[in-house]
């Protein structure tokens, strides 16, 4: 299989280690070499957090290489810039557009930038971009906790994502406690809806 | 599942499971830990296993105690392991030293987890170090498969040769997954044995001189011993060579794909302590040029440059000339080192496009919103706000941060009251440490007792949330849980000051913040050493409380007291009102904020 590197990107606490595992759990299924890399321990709440999930037969290292990334899913708008320079040329971005403002800002310290300049900075090196309300179709289905299955849910529309919706939506059955399956499964089909819309 | 004992299965496991997975198909009966990323869920997932397969779990206050358990184990002829992160290991280090001249019975395996590029770590030291000052033999993996096979082969070994055996995990091997195939489980229900021998197991000076020679000849059979090991790997192809040691060879493999080069010889040590002195002559002999990749210090490259002297062999080395020694190594940095070695362009760019960081506001790590913590350094900034703060490891590290500022030292676990206590003697400003309650029994112990016998000046305030919150929220004496989260009785903290001596003792709970205000006033002028045990628990255990709390956007007056000096992340400071209103997504409904407000307007 032809590799094919995913980075997920957010905020600590806003479901990127589950949301990995779903992606990497489908993989070992189907038998695909992969490797997912992730950080944890002080970033665990309000941090910046990123973890890669890389699938394919030359996978080794749990990092992708700079450059290399054809997707990325977006938890948080700013954290996108942040880890942008893992994108090749033209990947695809499933971008939630929901901001958490960091507390560097309310102490006035920094600045959030405005939406508009996030998009025209991350259009230096992507036009593919898909954005969507995610946090808010998330809330609107009962829980801000779902927000990780709505945005796999778009990421398995994404054309070359290595695996079917049905294939992710096994995995996720077998990862997720089984009373908030069909929340989580809703979860995922709002994002299915979302990225065609 | 993790414990299933179908050989053949295949199962997406992180390198800390897959440690865990390896010791229950060896049999292990014994295993301890003290919680420390990137080794914590190895402890994690030993405690949520222990009922199942029937093994002793424990963790321990310390890592010292849990090295000491495992060698327990092993001198009562049982297969043991314990974990921890690679600055545990110099808690550890005293029993490690010494364990090493009588030898282990049982097999025994130390998991050590370094964090090379500092993602959750006060220092980026490289623990291979410690196996070679040890005589101990260590191994490096590669992938969670890898790891899960030499917790397996450790455990062999270490009873073949009487040593400890470490496993040397990184950040990015005990944090990768990746899929492991398991194979049967071997039965642990072997009964422990202890056999008297004062000669092995007591190290007076007169034992300890007889045995050195013993260790020295475990270790060079060893040395022997590995040449031949399943874990080094010698592919001769091209005169130019590339040595890479555990996990360093995947990013070599990786660059050498990307830039279609297949002509260079390759050496891979998963063994890095002893290196196989023979096989790398052979590969020195048949390379005219070799560059040694690996993280951190250059402990192969000098083994190496030292073959090469005493050969008198005219090989041409490199390695830390063209691969950094601090910061862990990626594919990028590897493909630069080789572009360098073999002095051609790369054909692929691994640089992307450039992060825009001057738009980006910094997102550190924060105390959760409810977080108790917070509320004492609010009160401790107002009693004294020009006060000197060491404090320790811990989430309460981050009251370094912004807009708390009340932190002011970090070195390591306990040295909040080692320092604050010396401080307290010589500097005149009043000296006000923060320690957590899995710290204070870490290290904090002798710290306080120290404090107390040496009459310190220092207000210990211990940010008692009953639980080692940072790592985990794994159970600590003070809570009332034991290893495997059963009801034991707690220690209060309280109670060993008040034994040590020491007469101003005060509980507060943080969230009643004015309480605590005035109880932290009373203690201002006392010069002697005191002790207010500041204590709520976690928010992360209790979660979200029922209350509502909101801001009346009448009655604020846009002063930004609440974001300027309290800064819970659910205060969202509006620009265009210049008011302060509460993201009741994020809000945990502690109440804490209500008491600061001077205009009443949180409610």
């Amino acid at each position: 299989m032809k590799d094919y590197n995913i980075i997920l990107c957010g905020v600590g606490g806003q479901g990127t280690i589950l949301a990995s595992k779903i992606i990497a759990q489908t993989a070992v299924r189907l038998g695909v070499n992969c490797r997912v890399g992730e950080t944890h321990g002080m970033s665990q709440r309000g941090g910046s957090v990123v973890s890669h999930v890389r699938i394919g037969d030359n996978v080794l290292g749990a990092i992708t290489p700079e450059n290399q990334g054809q997707m990325m899913l977006a938890f948080e708008p700013v954290e996108s810039l942040r880890y942008m320079n893992f994108l090749e040329p033209n990947g695809w971005v499933v971008l939630n557009t929901h901001p958490i403002v960091p507390t560097s800002v309310n102490a006035g310290l920094a600045k959030y930038p405005a939406m508009k300049t996030i998009d025209a900075e991350l259009r230096k090196a992507t036009n593919r971009i898909k954005a969507i309300p995610a946090s808010e179709i998330a809330n609107s289905i009962g829980s801000i906790i779902t927000l990780n299955m709505v945005i796999l849910g778009a990421a398995s529309c994404v054309p070359g994502y290595p695996f079917s919706a049905d294939e992710t939506k096994k995995s996720i059955q077998e990862l997720v406690k089984p009373a908030y399956l069909e929340l989580n499964i809703k979860a995922f089909e709002s994002g299915v809806t979302a990225f065609n819309q | 599942m993790l414990t299933d004992n179908k050989p053949g299965q295949k199962e997406l496991l992180m390198g800390n499971q897959a440690v865990v997975r390896g010791a229950i198909e060896a049999g292990m009966q014994v295993a301890a830990t003290y919680p420390g990323t990137p080794a914590s869920e190895i402890g994690d997932t030993f405690s949520e296993k222990a009922k199942t397969c029937g093994y002793y779990f424990e963790y321990s206050t310390n890592e010292k105690l849990a090295f000491e358990t495992a060698l327990a184990g092993s001198w009562s002829n049982l297969r043991s392991i314990v974990s921890m992160k690679h600055v545990g290991l110099n808690v550890a280090a005293d029993a490690l030293m010494s364990s090493t001249y009588g030898g282990t019975i049982g097999g025994m395996v130390l998991v050590i987890g370094d964090d090379p590029s500092f993602f959750s770590s006060q220092n980026e030291q490289d623990s291979r170090n410690y196996a070679v000052f040890a005589h101990i033999p260590c191994l490096e993996p590669t992938c969670p498969q890898d790891t899960k096979e030499m917790v397996k082969y450790a455990f062999d070994l270490s009873e073949q040769f009487h040593l400890p055996v470490m496993i040397r995990l990184t950040t990015r091997t005990a944090h990768c997954s990746g899929s492991v195939e398991f194979s049967d489980i071997k039965d642990n229900t072997k009964q422990p044995l202890f056999t008297r021998d004062k000669l092995r197991k007591a190290a007076l000076p007169a034992h300890a001189y007889q045995l050195h020679p013993d260790l020295m000849k475990r270790f060079q059979a060893l040395e022997d011993y590995i040449e031949t090991s399943q874990w080094i790997k010698m592919e001769l192809k091209g005169k130019k060579g590339i040595i890479a040691n555990g996990l360093t060879m995947n990013y070599v493999k990786e660059v050498l794909k990307y830039e279609n080069l297949d002509d260079i010889s390759l050496l891979w040590l998963g063994f890095t302590n002893p290196l196989p002195k023979k096989t790398i002559e052979t590969f020195l002999r048949h390379c005219d040029q070799v560059l040694v990749a690996e993280e951190l210090d250059p402990l192969t490259e000098k083994t190496v440059k030292n073959i090469a002297f005493d050969q008198k062999l005219s090989v041409d080395i490199h390695g830390k000339d063209l691969i950094p020694s601090i910061y862990e190594l990626n594919t990028s940095i590897l493909q630069k080192a080789i572009s360098g070695f073999l002095n051609r362009p790369s054909s692929v760019s691994f640089t992307g496009t450039p992060i825009p960081f001057n738009i980006i506001p910094p997102r550190y790590p924060v105390l959760c919103p409810g977080c108790p913590h917070r509320a004492t350094f609010y009160a401790i900034k107002r009693v004294f706000p020009k006060a000197v703060y060491p404090s320790d490891i811990g989430c309460y590290t981050l009251g370094l941060q912004p807009p708390l500022n009340a932190v002011d030292t970090c070195v390591c676990m306990g040295a909040s009251i080692g320092l604050g206590a010396a401080f307290s003697k010589f500097l005149p400003e009043k000296v006000v440490c923060t320690i957590g309650d899995s710290t204070f029994f870490h290290t904090g112990l002798p710290a306080l007792a120290n404090a107390v016998y040496n009459q310190s000046k220092l207000t210990v305030v211990l940010v008692d949330n009953s639980i080692t919150a940072m790592t985990g929220q794994q159970p600590c004496p003070s809570c009332g849980l034991n290893s495997l989260n059963e009801p034991t009785i707690p220690i209060l903290p309280e109670k060993i000051a008040e034994a040590m001596g020491i007469e101003m003792i005060r509980i507060v709970n943080p969230l009643h913040v004015q309480d605590t205000i005035t109880t932290l006033k009373e203690v201002s002028t006392y010069d002697k050493t005191s002790f207010i045990v500041s204590r709520s628990p976690c928010c992360m255990i209790e979660g979200k409380k029922d209350k509502r709390v909101f801001i009346d956007p009448d009655k604020c007056n846009g002063c930004a007291i609440c974001v300027k000096t309290f800064g819970c992340p659910p205060l969202t400071w509006n620009e265009d009102m210049k008011k302060t209103s509460i993201d009741e997504s994020l809000c945990n409904g502690c109440g804490a904020c209500i008491e600061i407000c001077p205009q009443h307007a949180i409610m």
